[in-house]
């Protein structure tokens, strides 16, 4: 992390007498993005002929939503029944706002890109309404607990929450064709590259403390696949070990000035 | 957090006479009495065994069979006990004046109680429990979240997680105060029950206590140690690594105070 913002500062070093000499910043696009990241607006300037600065936010504005088979479980003593749980998940909850650095190493449109998203860090968001199996004075008060230590609960509503865990801030590499800063009113440009998250952890959380007093920090843990008997056959171990996402973003600028 | 109010009156008084006090038909001795800072006062009894009493004034470690509390006033100089205890009393350096069922002049040893660190001043006092948050493992995992403290609920949510507790035997144990002196007193008040009462240990957050007087429960031990904090003004936490029913675990307690 520390390397690759290095070579990034290093980069711009290099090209920014260049760009100042060329005046830079003269010129300004504004634009739509669409992308595995969601919908959202960038701002765009030229660093020179070389190198573009873009800087945006994006949200993705679509959620999952089922009633899901979840079995039976026991809870305070007694087997209760998850079986048609109101299920939703969210992606980039929050959404993410990000900074990139195009260099194109021609006059053509290719370019590499480097930069960083950041956001909540919450790749999915899933809410479980589990108010029908858990009764309401036990909401946020009573948890699961299993023998490593490791124990979750509802919220205070009688929510439960599991969540895909990302850095907050992830530096993102890639390449693309198009430039924001184009000849004419209106360009398009496309990025493909990958974000390097660290790993979309599952996490829980255990509310039992906050419900007592909101002062208290919710409590979070991470799901494994040995916490859940490896009836997923370490595929929760797999995926939350899988260091990078996609990124596959067009964008459509138009010109300011 | 300002000291509480009669945080400069607070007092220990130990007897080496000890008036005699009846309680529930029983003959004891008054061992001691303590004025604490939050006008509470404590009433450390010794039962007086075969009818008989100490030929001899005890000057060494109190033994305690149970005591009473309730609440005192100041009126030019004299504390005045209201409650279980009524009576007047007048305390000097090594003599104590009391009027009231047993009257008279009796000797002991008055000991201001102290609060120099910012974590005592805010200690003593007396805490009300709002929550209470209850942890147990090692071969039964449980947890969970309380209004108040009412051993029996906590005990009946034990037992049906798996844990071999008998809820009927804490039956009435609803904590209805818990204080700490300057004087290093720990008691715990119950709603329908007599009080838990002994020493505690302050140094920084890290709490040890140990009590003298307890009844026989699953829930609270004799002792044990963990950590006091103040996470806001008249609010306290009470963290403690303990054992319940056998099993290791944490309880917290999140108080308040008036």
């Amino acid at each position: 992390m520390k390397r690759f913002l290095l070579i990034l500062i290093a980069a711009v070093s290099i090209a920014a007498p260049r760009a100042f000499a060329q005046e830079a910043f003269k010129h300004a696009a504004l634009g739509v993005t669409a992308g595995l990241d969601g919908f959202g607006i960038e701002a765009a300037t030229a660093l020179g002929d070389h190198f573009q600065l873009r800087a945006g936010y994006a949200i993705m504005p679509f959620s999952y939503s089922k009633n899901m088979n979840l079995g039976t479980g026991t809870v305070n003593g007694t087997s209760r029944d998850f079986s048609n749980t109101p299920v939703s998940i969210k992606m980039w909850y929050g959404g993410n706002g990000n900074v990139m650095a195009d260099w194109f190493p021609g006059d053509g449109a290719f370019h590499v890109t480097a930069g960083l998203f950041a956001g909540s860090g919450k790749l999915l968001k899933g809410d479980l309404d589990v108010t029908r199996a858990i009764k309401s004075d036990e909401w946020g008060r009573v948890a699961v607990s299993y023998d490593n230590g490791v124990s979750f609960s509802t919220d205070a509503n009688g929510i439960a929450h599991v969540d895909a865990v990302t850095l907050k801030v992830m530096p993102y590499v890639g390449i693309g064709l198009g430039r924001a800063i184009g000849d004419g009113p209106v360009s398009f440009t496309f990025d493909l590259g990958a974000l390097i998250t660290g790993g979309a952890k599952p996490q829980i959380y255990n509310y039992i403390r906050n419900t007592m007093d909101p002062s208290n920090p919710v409590e979070s843990m991470q799901l494994t696949s040995a916490l859940v008997k490896n009836k997923d056959k370490g595929w929760i171990d797999k995926i939350a070990n899988i260091p990078v996402f996609p990124m596959l973003k067009i964008n459509l600028f138009v010109a300011l000035f | 957090m300002e000291p509480a109010p009669t945080a400069e009156d607070a007092v220990l008084f130990t007897f080496e006479e000890k008036p005699l006090y009846m309680m529930n038909g029983q003959k004891c001795e008054i061992v001691s009495i303590e004025f604490t800072e939050d006008s509470r006062y404590i009433l450390g009894l010794s039962p007086v065994i075969d009818g008989s009493v100490s030929a001899t004034p005890d000057t060494k470690a109190l033994k305690l069979g149970s005591v009473v509390t309730g609440k005192f006033t100041l009126s030019a100089g004299k504390y005045i006990t209201h409650g279980e205890y009524e009576a007047q009393m007048e305390l000097r350096d090594e003599v104590a004046k009391i009027t009231g069922a047993v009257s008279g002049e009796f000797k002991g040893k008055k000991k201001r109680s102290e609060s120099n660190t910012t974590e005592e001043v805010n200690a003593h006092r007396t805490w009300v429990v709002d929550n209470t948050y209850i942890k147990i493992t090692g071969g039964v995992n449980a947890e969970a979240g309380f209004k108040g403290c009412d051993f029996q609920e906590i005990a009946q949510f034990l037992k049906d997680n798996g844990a071999k507790i008998d809820p009927s035997k804490v039956a009435g144990y609803k904590i209805s105060e818990m204080e700490f002196t300057g004087s290093g007193s720990m008691n715990i008040a119950f709603s329908a029950t007599s009080s838990f009462y002994g020493s505690y240990t302050l140094s920084g957050e890290n709490i040890t206590y140990s009590f003298v007087v307890i009844n026989n429960n699953d829930i609270l031990a004799a002792s044990a140690s963990g950590k006091l904090t103040f996470p806001a003004n008249k609010k306290a936490e009470l963290i403690l690594n303990t054992t319940i029913g056998g099993y290791n675990g944490t309880v917290q307690f999140s108080m308040h105070s008036n």
